[in-house]
């Protein structure tokens, strides 16, 4: 089964994103297809590498990020939803002339259109 | 056929109540996050989700759960494998 | 693709309707098949006279009425859901079908893949 999985829970303040990456964890040892994951509304947060959890705690924004490198799926980001909330690309901060970027590589900026495009390469979407 | 996650308390939230009647006749439900308190007491929408157990189509991820130091006897329990298998199964899901 | 977005959430008080809608007329461009669906409190969304500038909030309301230029043709909502909060559902701010819970449970069961807001 090819999948793509829609995120709109924050990386801290809700369990909707451990939620998600334990559901494409098992997706992935099961032996499906992770299309990509799709970050929107709060989900967007997930990319931030400013996010700095207590060093006993979990860090969803490293542990997408080296799910996605592993097994070499996409992060995909909704820029408006990003910009809107503080989550920062290279290319934006200097447009904007912002004091520095934070997003957590290899989460991409990308636009709803991308949202479309997973979801028509999948056979389940899947909203976290 | 649709999966339904449902993943707020029903003492706090309208979403389970809401979705009960949505529910074509071979649809699913799957109690995810703090909605598994639904299956640990007897309360207003107990009927409907006992009836839903005993046509198979109530499910509890159980870590959810476990990490409430909760327990359940209604419904089938499935870990995140069986979520998967669950979305597999089924044509569509929605996360309520 | 039959693509269905379903709304339940009020608008102003979260950014929900707002995304909602934004991703609505994204995804219009990449599919024939879209359907919009307004239950629960999601139905506020589509009364008219909203003034939300007043609380510091976007008016997206006259973005509904891009529906029709985006061909999003099938609007859905939940008269239920209306009825429940004293919403006539014959003045809502754009053309709707109006569903009673067997139609709204049919019209859910054709979509391929449904993302809510």
């Amino acid at each position: 089964m090819r999948l793509a999985i829609l995120v709109t829970a924050p990386a801290y303040g809700s369990q909707g994103s451990a939620s998600a990456y334990m559901f494409t964890q098992a997706a992935i040892e099961m032996g499906h297809e992770i299309q990509g994951i799709f970050f929107y509304q709060q989900g967007v947060t997930n990319a931030n590498n400013f996010t700095t959890p207590a060093s006993d705690e979990d860090d969803l924004v490293a542990l997408w990020a080296a799910l996605a490198v592993e097994h070499g799926f996409s992060l995909d980001v909704c820029i408006s939803a990003a910009l809107r909330r503080g989550v920062v690309d290279s290319v934006s901060a200097q447009e904007q002339q912002l004091a520095a970027a934070n997003l957590q590589a290899p989460f991409a900026m990308t636009g709803l259109g991308q949202l479309a495009e997973l979801s028509s390469r999948a056979d389940r979407l899947v909203q976290f | 056929m649709i999966l339904h996650t449902v993943k707020h308390s029903p003492f706090n939230h309208k979403s389970l109540e809401q979705v009960l009647p949505r529910l074509g006749q071979d649809d699913y439900l799957l109690l995810i996050e703090n909605s598994v308190v639904a299956v640990t007491v007897t309360h207003e929408l107990s009927e409907a989700l006992n009836e839903l157990a005993l046509q198979q189509r109530l499910f509890v991820l159980e870590p959810d759960l476990l990490a409430r130091g909760l327990s359940s006897s209604v419904g089938n329990l499935v870990d995140y494998k069986g979520f998967v298998s669950l979305v597999e199964k089924t044509d569509t899901t929605i996360s309520w | 693709m039959k693509i269905a977005i379903i709304n339940t959430q009020m608008p102003h008080g979260m950014a929900d309707a707002r995304e909602s809608l934004d991703a609505a007329l994204a995804l219009s461009g990449f599919t024939e098949n879209l359907s919009v669906f307004f239950l629960d409190d999601g139905v506020y969304q589509l009364v008219e006279n909203q003034q939300p500038q007043s609380i510091l909030q976007r008016h997206i309301q006259p973005t509904f009425k891009l529906f029709d230029l985006y061909d999003i043709e099938t609007v859905y909502v939940c008269e239920q859901s209306c009825l429940l909060r004293g919403i006539d559902p014959k003045r809502l701010c754009i053309p709707v079908q109006l569903l009673q819970p067997q139609q709204l449970s049919e019209k859910l069961h054709q979509q391929q893949q449904i993302i809510r807001f």
